[in-house]
């Protein structure tokens, strides 16, 4: 009854407007008002925007002050403040200012944090830890071995479900951890693991003598007030609203310059983008959409990185057009990179052109594979030679990626030129994933994915493994399997340079995913704060080392 | 009077279980899993297999559905599947936000609709009347999170006044600077109550001055303003209390969306993220409270209506 009143009450609110004509002028008046309040703002940022890249780089009047918060958008709380559950951007960020890890690799040093120094035997067979020396937790008590052997124990457990497992694991076996004095460790290994050096350093210690006797850590309330080594430690945390970190003075590092890191809860982007633009956050990711809004604005410092990530177009091998090689090979051909870089990107300055299956990070990363230089001539006569005029493929990618739509609406275009008849699928994030993991589905033939699989090349081997759960084709090559085996455990890094390169040849010539772009990680840095070089900007927790940021007036 | 709010009391709780049972469906039967959020390329088939076990999922979903039941009945909510903390802790943290932001703007719109309303009655036809009506029809269409980047864009980028995101400043305790924050969710989540309101304060008043106890009183020799907030608003007010009841989905609703685009720390806000990482414990519980306020809301509404007008006591 009371709605049938409200629709009255609507459609006699719609006569008297209709009616008069001077509730139209008033209208439009409105929306002109309004426009003209939107467009102001690309006038006001268009002089800007020639200035700023005048001033590119850090810029020589500002001086160091001591003190400062640095804000950073969080799009949702943080899961677990335990560096052994965190696995989302948000908690890894998070943990990556309470956590101070052992030590970092990656493509051209190790840098040590807590361990002083990390040495394998003549065999490669055991590994000694020593950490430095007065380490400190938050709590003012000491680092010690007996808290690395406690923290790998614990990973090792299956009852607490830590998703680091793997790292102790090689071939299935656990590694033995052993305490040798108070700042040294030994791991002894089952068999010979290269990449265990690595995965040993990413490791994030936690305190024995808070943990201890717990029975499920995932859910211990010890992680809503973490102690931790890292440079700043816990001061509060609101629940939607914001975690707060405080200065460690005994930071190992030594004393950090900021008072402290604040993590704000934003969910929604543009209300992200706008608190930036207010002066209501310090730093954030940005698309590229979003770049002209930031560059233009003197009040911020614009970095890319390279996040280390692969965006590719995967194969579903139980199709039968594509189970024939030279249908992938016409499909690489006819795809033109240059295009897509330009269209989706811009430029190569926000993502690279990829050639492999690794990302340049990635150790023994290799150019030199058949790289599928676009090609028009060769891919119509690989079709030809495959016995197909025309085929009809369905290609799936998740909605809400403009990314992923935008290559998917390039691409239709550039295959449709070897007449193949794209049809393009967007799919719910959820529908899509439960699709995509399963290599056996039959809903599309061609799917958008984007991995970040790290330093090590043996890190992607599930992605290609046959049977693997992660080798989301479908793909089976014997010939390549057992080559992944012998990468692991070959010491000599120039032959196992040659592995890994002569793999990425061998799957770049099968075609069975094709790499698509090296996007890179756009952020947008408060003009007021420095430090940035010395800090570090890595993929996924953007600084490395926050103790070194610092204010400037 | 008691023996209706009982017996509104009973109905409710064979509402909340079908609610439960449809919500607990949709959920399940949406695509996705929060297995996805465990998986890591070191784990194998084995392991994935092992957490959905631990987790449950494994099992047919009637019995999922009724141990869920049983630990609610119990008290126990569960535990987030995401962040591992109590889920009946979470919506504690949250909904003082919620319940303040949702009743604040209640108020708010209440105040304003109900004066905006009666004085545009009174000037029928004239100028502030007309305003109010383009104002009003604006506030009906206009969509609320179109409305909020407008104000965050006039009022925090352009002319600096408020903050545009949170509740509260880094490091600031004071309560205006709450206040300075919830001006702008209160406004958004008002808007469209404010104009609904304010048409029907305006179209009852409307027809209540054309009753004959108005001219009555009018050649009885009383002022104008004298009948208009004596009389007239008594039995003009008397439908508010209904749009109270309806206006209740439009405000859970709408606290999901201001929340999010706001960062107003609240249960909509919560129950947005729990959604996207297919938290399903967390997922339910926001449903039952929302489904419970919005209940709770109508039956307020009733029991209100019928102490104003005796007459639907009768009826009952």
């Amino acid at each position: 009854m009371d709605k049938i009143v409200l629709g009255l009450n609507l459609s006699r609110l719609g006569g008297n407007f209709m009616m008069n004509k001077k509730w139209l002028v008033l209208v439009i008046a409105l929306v002109m008002v309004i426009s003209a309040a939107c467009s102001n703002t690309s006038d006001n940022q268009a002089p800007a925007d020639t200035t700023n890249e005048a001033t590119e780089g850090e810029s020589v009047e500002k001086t160091k002050v001591d003190g400062g918060i640095f804000i950073f958008a969080i799009n949702s709380d943080p899961n677990v403040m335990n560096p052994l559950y965190a696995g989302d951007r948000v908690t890894m960020t998070i943990n990556n200012a309470l956590f101070a890890p052992l030590y970092v690799t990656d493509a051209e040093e190790t840098r040590f944090y807590l361990a002083e120094s990390i040495t394998p035997s003549e065999d490669f067979l055991s590994y000694t830890l020593k950490l430095k020396e007065g380490l400190k937790w938050h709590d003012g008590e000491p680092i010690t071995a007996d808290d690395i052997v406690f923290t790998v124990t614990s990973i090792l457990d299956e009852s607490q479900n830590s998703h680091l497992i793997g790292n102790f694991l090689v071939d299935g076996k656990p590694v033995e951890v052993n305490k040798i004095d108070d700042l040294t460790v030994e791991f002894k290994l089952p068999q010979i693991s290269v990449p265990f050096m690595s995965k040993l350093g990413a490791i994030r210690p936690i305190p024995k003598h808070i943990f201890e006797g717990e029975e499920d850590l995932a859910k211990s309330d010890k992680n809503l007030e973490p102690i931790g080594s890292g440079p700043f430690k816990f001061k509060e945390f609101k629940s939607g609203e914001k975690l707060e970190l405080e200065r460690f003075e005994d930071y190992f590092g030594g004393r950090p310059n900021l008072d402290g890191v604040v993590f704000r809860v934003i969910s929604d982007p543009n209300s992200a983008n706008t608190a930036l633009l207010n002066g209501e956050l310090s730093a954030r990711y940005i698309t590229t959409d979003d770049i002209d809004k930031f560059s233009g604005n003197e009040n911020f410092h614009m970095a890319t990185f390279d996040e280390g990530m692969l965006n590719n177009m995967v194969f579903r091998l139980n199709n039968e057009a594509l189970q024939n090689k030279d249908v992938r090979k016409a499909i690489a051909y006819a795809i033109n990179k240059d295009e897509i870089i330009a269209g989706v990107y811009r430029s190569e300055e926000y993502a690279k052109k990829a050639y492999s299956v690794f990302v340049p990070t990635t150790q023994y990363y290799t150019e030199d594979v058949e790289k599928y230089e676009y090609n028009l001539d060769k891919a119509k006569e690989l079709m030809e030679k495959a016995g197909y005029d025309n085929l009809s493929l369905r290609l799936a990618y998740t909605n809400s990626s403009k990314e992923q739509e935008a290559y998917g609406l390039i691409m239709q275009q550039q295959l449709s030129e070897i007449g193949i008849d794209l049809e393009l699928i967007p799919m719910e994030r959820g529908a899509f994933l439960e699709k995509f993991i399963d290599a056996s589905t039959t809903d599309f033939d061609l799917a958008f994915n984007g991995y970040v699989m790290g330093l090590d090349p043996s890190g992607y081997s599930p992605l290609f493994l046959a049977g693997n759960p992660n080798n989301f084709m479908g793909y089976v090559n014997e010939e390549l399997d057992p080559m992944w085996d012998k990468g692991v455990i070959e010491t000599d890094p120039a032959k196992r340079a040659e592995i890994y390169e002569e793999i990425q040849r061998i799957i770049m010539d099968d075609m069975v995913v094709y790499p698509i772009a090296y996007p890179k990680s756009i952020v947008a840095i408060d003009d007021r704060f420095g430090g940035i070089e010395e800090a570090r900007l890595v993929p996924i927790t953007m600084f490395e080392d926050l103790s070194k940021l610092y204010l400037t007036e | 009077m008691r023996r209706l709010i009982v017996k509104r009391m009973l109905q409710t709780i064979p509402m909340l279980i079908a609610i439960s049972i449809v919500s607990f469906l949709l959920i399940k039967l949406a695509p996705g899993d929060p297995v996805q959020a465990y998986i890591t390329p070191e784990m194998g088939p084995t392991d994935i297999e092992r957490i959905r076990e631990n987790l449950g999922l494994n099992d047919p979903i009637h019995i999922q559905y009724i141990r869920w039941l049983k630990n609610v009945l119990k008290g126990d909510l569960g535990y987030s599947l995401v962040n591992h903390r109590p889920v009946l802790i979470q919506i504690k943290e949250r909904l003082p936000a919620t319940i303040g932001l949702m009743s604040t703007s209640l108020i708010f719109s209440m105040i304003v609709g109900i004066i905006v309303g009666l004085l545009s009655a009174a000037n029928q036809n004239k100028l502030f009347d007309r305003i109010v009506t383009l104002i009003s029809y604006l506030g009906i269409s206009i969509p609320s999170f179109w409305f909020a980047m407008m104000l965050i864009f006039l009022l925090s980028l352009k002319l600096k006044l408020l903050p545009s995101i949170g509740m509260r400043t880094i490091g600031v305790h004071s309560t205006w600077d709450l206040i300075k924050h919830a001006i702008m969710p209160t406004l958004v989540l008002s808007i469209q109550n404010i104009a609904v309101i304010a048409r029907y304060i305006r179209s009852s008043t409307i027809s209540q001055l054309k009753e004959d106890y108005v001219i009555v009183q009018l050649a009885a020799g009383a002022s104008r303003n004298e009948i208009l907030y004596k009389y007239v608003l008594k039995n003009a007010i008397l439908p508010v209390i209904t749009i109270l009841g309806m206006s209740l989905p439009s405000l859970v609703s709408g606290a999901f969306i201001t929340e999010s685009i706001f960062g107003w720390p609240g249960m909509g806000q919560l129950g947005v993220t729990a959604i996207f990482s297919y938290d399903y414990p967390l997922i339910m519980a926001i449903t039952m409270f929302s489904s419970l306020i919005l209940i709770l809301g109508n039956l307020l509404s009733d029991v209100l209506y019928s102490v104003v007008d005796p007459r639907i006591k009768e009826l009952n």
